[in-house]
Parts: structure tokens; C-alpha cells; sequence
């Protein structure tokens, strides 16, 4: 069996406002295996990056924990110690971004970036981290990776950023990758090549990665694993394969229905009504319910998991 | 057969970055088209590509350098500002960023009502009601024009500036990537509004997108840019079951799946787009393309129809030149 190398249980992340919580992720749990890639999927505001950002203890300001429990390699992690984040960004966990543009250093050259990185967590020497930097632009397909080690980012495109992004988080050879929405600023063209990077890639280093995005297409593409968030919540976690033969919540459908698909010609797209609620006016029943089509009187009880045929769901359609 | 409502030939927009012959970026070079009534054209390019100034120069938000645009007879590219002003009346454009394109500091009644009273139309009552009438056409209610743009969502924002494009009983509306700063299930609601008003008052549109399914799914007939210049042009269908330029086989190729049990077989282009400031010799896309011949390197080819309604730009389709290589 494969090892579970992090597992998330009722992660609670908000804002106070009046002396009051008010949770942006309301009680998200998931695990991670080794060597598995888990797309989170969902809409802007539905606290996805939000999620991915705690994990690597990186909260913005004025945003704290509320509760919940991290383990990374079955060892719980202590979540308010920046010195404990410190060992383990970028060593055992890294991330990378949906603006390879502005998370790159302007006035620092590219291999300075990578080299501070890894000797921040080893202790190497600088011509040895150079040598190390020039192995991974080589490893993420970088021409002239000699070359760009002393060049600087904006000498470089979007896609070549991001390659280098890419590479700086792989570094230290780290368990977990986080990717938070890592193509969606690139075009179809390079996206496609990023995509098949991060693939191969991850067979060659058994890394377990993280991907989260909007974009449907892109889960489909790399994850065998998904959830689906809806307003700070975890509504359906099912396979890839799954999710997209027999989506169960009524969120997940809506979804896959609006969205345009070449293969799939359709007169009108199917809409989901309504916009999704605040984080501090949010029902206390199902959150989903004001814009559900099968929306019911239970529905104004929250309802709790259940599993349906191997997928996890949140709704009380599937509640005898 | 139908005459086409607008038709552009040889549009240019070139901009000068520095001094002399070589400091010129070739944002539209040499583009040509046209839209027939109650057609919905898409132009669909990655970013970079010139399809947004395209979209702007036709409507002389941006001033062409060169070229011609034939709306109804009248090329309005020649037209002195004053009269062109007034034909905008006749096209409207709606912009990508929803947050942006709208005044913040005014009510969303008198935001669509702005145009009406910029080109005289009406008096104050007929105004109203024609205010009224294109909001309830965009499913807005009249509560809802009593307020601030800042009260509203991404969605609900796209939808006034469609009623502000709309509310001047426009001909043609050119709409700039109006979706793509939007989620999915709003996406469709807006792609809806659209694809009613096309079919209800038989209007004409633009679109200017990257996404291709939602190109696919919206437009009649397709134009693929790349780098200033229209590579494709064909019917949806045709273009999407039958792509002839690499460069469309490839856009389509690096499509996402729509399944995970999909199969795919990717042309994966490799490099990046090359600088339209200084785009390479011959065929501008040589320096990706898979299908690379040496003549490609220094003669350009040109967009040429191929079989009926499905022009192509490629010298693999160029008969002469095939036989001269």
C-alpha cells in the first residue's frame, strides 16, 4: 500500500471580524499518498488557494489558523511556528505559483534564486549549489542552461518563468509539490508543455503533488485524484475518472454542464443560477443550497459526508 | 448570397518603437476578413498574437495605419472623427475586464444610459424605457440600476457592460475575451445572454477569445491569429474536423482533455512565440512548426482559399511552391 505522506483534517483558516471567526476554509480534510497527484478544483473565493496556502504556512496578513490538524509523514506539524514552516518550505514541501511574473526576484539573477534556496536548507558549498542549479534548468528543459544561470526573469517568456519556478521548488528534492493554479497565466501551447513537464517529472522523482486550479481540463489532464471545493467547503471527492463519468453533488454536475466542450456540441450551456454566498453571510444549512436545482427542506441542515460508490459526497440526496 | 455586414481588407497596425526601418512591432499585419449579418465571427490567437488591437483598430479605438473597413457600404476607416463618432452608434465593443470598463462612481442606469445621450438619441422618457428594456434583455432588474457597479460581481458586471453596448441598437458588437475574467457556471450564464440576443435581433458579433472551446462553442465561422497575421479562417465545424495550418492543428492538439479516459495525441510545439517586434524571416511561424520546409524560411505565404470557405496561410497548401521544392 501506498504511504500516506500528508493528511489535512478539518482545516479551519479565517479572518476575525467583531471578536468573531469567520472561516474562509471551513473544515477541509483530505490525504495525500506518495507518488499521487490530487487536483483541488473549484471557483474563485472558494478557498482553494487559500487551503494550499496554509499548507506551506504562508497565510496573508490578518488571516489566521482556527483550528484543524496537519500531519506530514504521520508526524503532526506545529502550524504556528513560523520557525518549524521555516525546515519545512521548500525541503519538504514547496510550491509553485499562478504568476510566474511577479514570484521571481526582478533584481536578483536566476541561479542566485535557486542557489539561496538550497543553501538555506543544506549546507553546501556555493560553487556545488551552482553546479545543482544548472542540473535543474537542464532537468526542466531550459535551453542553455549555463547561459541562464546568470541571466535575469524578465530576460525570459511566461513559460520559461515558470520552468524555472519549477525548477527552484524541485531543488531540494522535496515529498510534496503544491502547484496553486500553475498554468492558468500561460497560453494553451506552453501550458500543454508545462503540463507534460510536471508529468514527467513527477515519475522520475516519485513526488506527491498538489495541483490546484479552476480549470476542469487540467485535472483531467494530470490528477488521479480530485476534490471539489464550494465556498470554503469540501462538497465531493471521488477519482478522476469518477468525478467526470458520474459527478454526485449537484455542484459538481453544474460544473461539468457549463462548461463549453468541443466534443460535446450543445445548443445552450447548461448555468448554475446565482452567485456563490460571502464568507460572513453564509447559510447555516448546505451552502450550495440557494443556487441548487434539487435543493430541499433538509438542505437547511448541513449535511455530512457519505460514501457512494467509492466517492465521497456532501449532500443529502444520497442520505436514506 | 448574403452580403457581408462588415468587411475589413489589408488592415495594419503598426507601432514604432524606435528609430528607423527595423524598430516597427507589427501588432495586425495585412489582416482581411469579413462577417456576414447575424454571423458570429471569432478571432482566436494566444496572448501576443495582435487580436485584441485587431478588434480595437476596427472600431478606431486604436487608428489603424492602414487598411479598410467596409461596414454597410462605407469604409469607415476614411471617416473624419466627428462622423465616426457617431457611427459608433452602429458598433459597439465590450471589454475583457469587468471591473474596469465601468465607472465606478456612476449608477448602472445612467452608465447605460450614457451612450444613448452621447449620440442624441431620444428624449428622456424613451431613453428610460429603452434603458429598462435592454436590461431586462441582460436579466437585470430595475432595483438593480439604482446601484453602483461596485455592488456587483464579475458576472453581473459583464452583463451591463453588454446593456451598455447594446442599448444604442448597435449592428455589431465586438466582444474582447468578455468571458475570460469570469468562473465557468457564470461564464455559460453570460455566453446564454449572448447567443439569445444573436438569435432574437439577428446581431452580429466579433469575439475575440483564447479558449477555444468556448470559440467552438459560441462562433459560426473562426479566424486563427498568429502573430498579427489571420493563419485559418473556415467554418467552425470544418475548422475543428479538418484544421489545415500546423499551427491550428497544434492550438488544437494542446487542448486540454475533456475526459481523463480520453486519448490524445499532442503535437507539442516547442519554443515560445517569437517577439513581434522582430519576427522571423518567411513564414513567421517556421520557427515552431513541425511540417518546417526550407522555402518556409524565406517566402511568406499567403492566407489563400483552399476549398471552398476554408482559407489557409501555409506554403504546404501552395501548389507552385510545392513543386518547386
Amino acid at each position: 500500500m501506498a504511504t500516506e505522506v500528508l493528511k489535512v483534517s478539518d482545516l479551519k483558516v479565517g479572518f476575525t471580524e467583531d471578536k468573531v471567526d469567520v472561516p474562509i476554509v471551513n473544515g477541509v480534510s483530505f490525504q495525500l499518498q506518495q507518488g499521487e497527484t490530487l487536483g483541488i478544483v473549484g471557483e474563485s473565493g472558494c478557498g482553494k488557494s487559500m487551503t494550499s496556502f496554509s499548507l506551506m504556512g504562508l497565510l496573508p496578513s490578518g488571516i489566521h489558523w482556527q483550528g484543524g490538524e496537519v500531519l506530514l509523514d504521520g508526524n503532526p506539524l506545529n502550524v504556528t511556528s513560523q520557525k518549524e514552516w521555516r525546515k519545512i518550505r521548500g525541503k519538504k514541501i514547496a510550491m509553485i505559483f499562478q504568476e510566474p511574473m511577479s514570484s521571481l526576484n526582478p533584481v536578483y539573477k536566476i541561479g542566485n534564486q535557486i542557489i539561496e534556496m538550497i543553501r538555506n536548507h543544506e549546507t553546501i558549498s556555493k560553487k556545488e549549489a551552482r553546479v545543482r542549479a544548472i542540473e535543474m534548468l537542464t532537468l526542466v528543459g531550459i535551453p542553455r542552461p549555463d547561459k541562464v544561470v546568470d541571466e535575469y526573469p524578465h530576460q525570459l517568456s511566461g513559460g520559461m518563468r515558470q520552468r524555472v519556478m519549477i525548477a527552484m521548488a524541485l531543488s531540494c528534492n522535496p515529498e510534496i509539490l503544491i502547484a496553486d493554479e500553475p498554468t492558468t497565466a500561460l497560453d494553451v501551447t506552453i501550458q500543454a508543455q508545462i503540463l507534460e513537464l510536471m508529468k514527467s517529472i513527477q515519475a522520475k522523482m516519485d513526488m506527491s503533488i498538489v495541483l490546484i486550479t479552476h480549470d476542469l481540463g487540467v485535472i483531467a489532464e494530470v490528477c488521479d485524484r480530485v476534490i471539489v471545493m464550494y465556498a470554503g467547503e469540501v462538497v465531493e471527492e471521488a477519482s478522476v475518472a469518477d468525478l467526470f463519468d458520474q459527478p454526485k453533488h449537484p455542484y459538481t454536475k453544474g460544473l461539468l454542464n457549463s462548461l463549453p466542450n468541443i466534443n460535446n456540441e450543445k445548443e445552450r450551456l447548461e448555468t448554475i443560477e446565482g452567485v456563490v454566498p460571502a464568507p460572513a453571510d453564509m447559510p447555516s444549512g448546505c451552502r450550495f443550497y440557494e443556487r441548487c436545482p434539487a435543493a430541499h427542506e433538509k438542505c437547511l441542515v448541513q449535511p455530512e459526508f457519505i460514501v457512494v460508490d467509492n466517492q465521497k459526497v456532501k449532500c443529502w440526496l444520497y442520505h436514506q | 448570397m448574403t452580403k457581408p455586414l462588415i468587411e475589413v481588407k489589408h488592415l495594419k497596425k503598426y507601432y514604432e518603437t524606435g528609430h528607423g526601418k527595423n524598430h516597427v512591432l507589427k501588432a495586425v499585419d495585412d489582416v482581411s476578413f469579413h462577417v456576414n449579418k447575424g454571423e458570429i465571427f471569432g478571432i482566436v490567437g494566444e496572448s501576443g498574437c495582435g487580436k485584441s488591437t485587431m478588434g480595437k483598430s476596427l472600431i478606431r479605438l486604436i487608428e489603424p495605419t492602414a487598411g479598410e473597413v467596409w461596414l454597410e457600404g462605407e469604409d469607415i476607416a476614411q471617416l473624419p472623427a466627428k462622423q465616426m463618432r457617431q457611427k459608433r452608434q452602429d458598433m459597439q465593443i465590450v471589454f475583457q475586464d469587468p471591473f474596469a470598463s465601468l465607472n465606478p462612481r456612476m449608477k448602472v442606469f445612467n452608465i447605460i444610459e450614457e451612450p444613448l445621450i452621447n449620440f442624441n438619441t431620444g428624449t428622456k422618457q424613451s431613453r428610460k424605457e429603452r434603458v429598462y428594456e435592454v436590461a431586462k434583455q441582460v436579466g437585470l432588474t430595475e432595483k438593480q440600476l439604482e446601484r453602483y457597479p461596485h455592488e456587483f460581481s464579475g458576472g453581473q458586471r459583464q452583463r451591463i457592460g453588454i446593456a451598455r453596448a447594446l442599448v444604442s441598437n448597435p449592428k455589431l458588437i465586438i466582444a474582447d475575451e468578455p468571458v475570460s475574467a469570469l468562473d465557468v457556471s457564470i461564464q455559460s450564464q453570460v455566453l446564454n445572454i449572448m447567443k439569445d440576443l444573436n438569435e432574437r435581433f439577428d446581431l452580429t458579433f466579433i469575439f475575440i477569445s483564447h479558449d477555444l472551446n468556448v470559440v467552438h462553442h459560441f462562433c459560426d465561422r473562426i479566424g486563427v491569429m498568429y502573430l498579427g497575421k489571420l493563419v485559418e479562417v473556415a467554418d467552425k465545424h470544418e475548422l475543428f474536423t479538418n484544421p489545415k495550418h500546423p499551427y491550428t492543428q497544434a492550438l488544437l492538439s494542446a487542448l486540454p482533455k475533456s475526459h481523463p479516459n480520453e486519448s490524445k495525441q499532442r503535437t507539442i510545439l516547442h519554443g515560445d512565440v517569437p517577439s513581434p517586434t522582430n519576427p522571423p524571416s518567411g513564414c513567421t511561424f517556421h520557427t515552431r512548426c513541425p511540417n518546417v520546409m526550407a522555402i518556409c524560411k524565406t517566402h511568406s505565404p499567403q492566407l489563400q482559399m483552399h476549398e471552398p470557405e476554408h482559407q489557409v496561410s501555409c506554403l504546404l497548401y501552395e501548389e507552385e511552391v510545392v513543386v518547386h521544392k
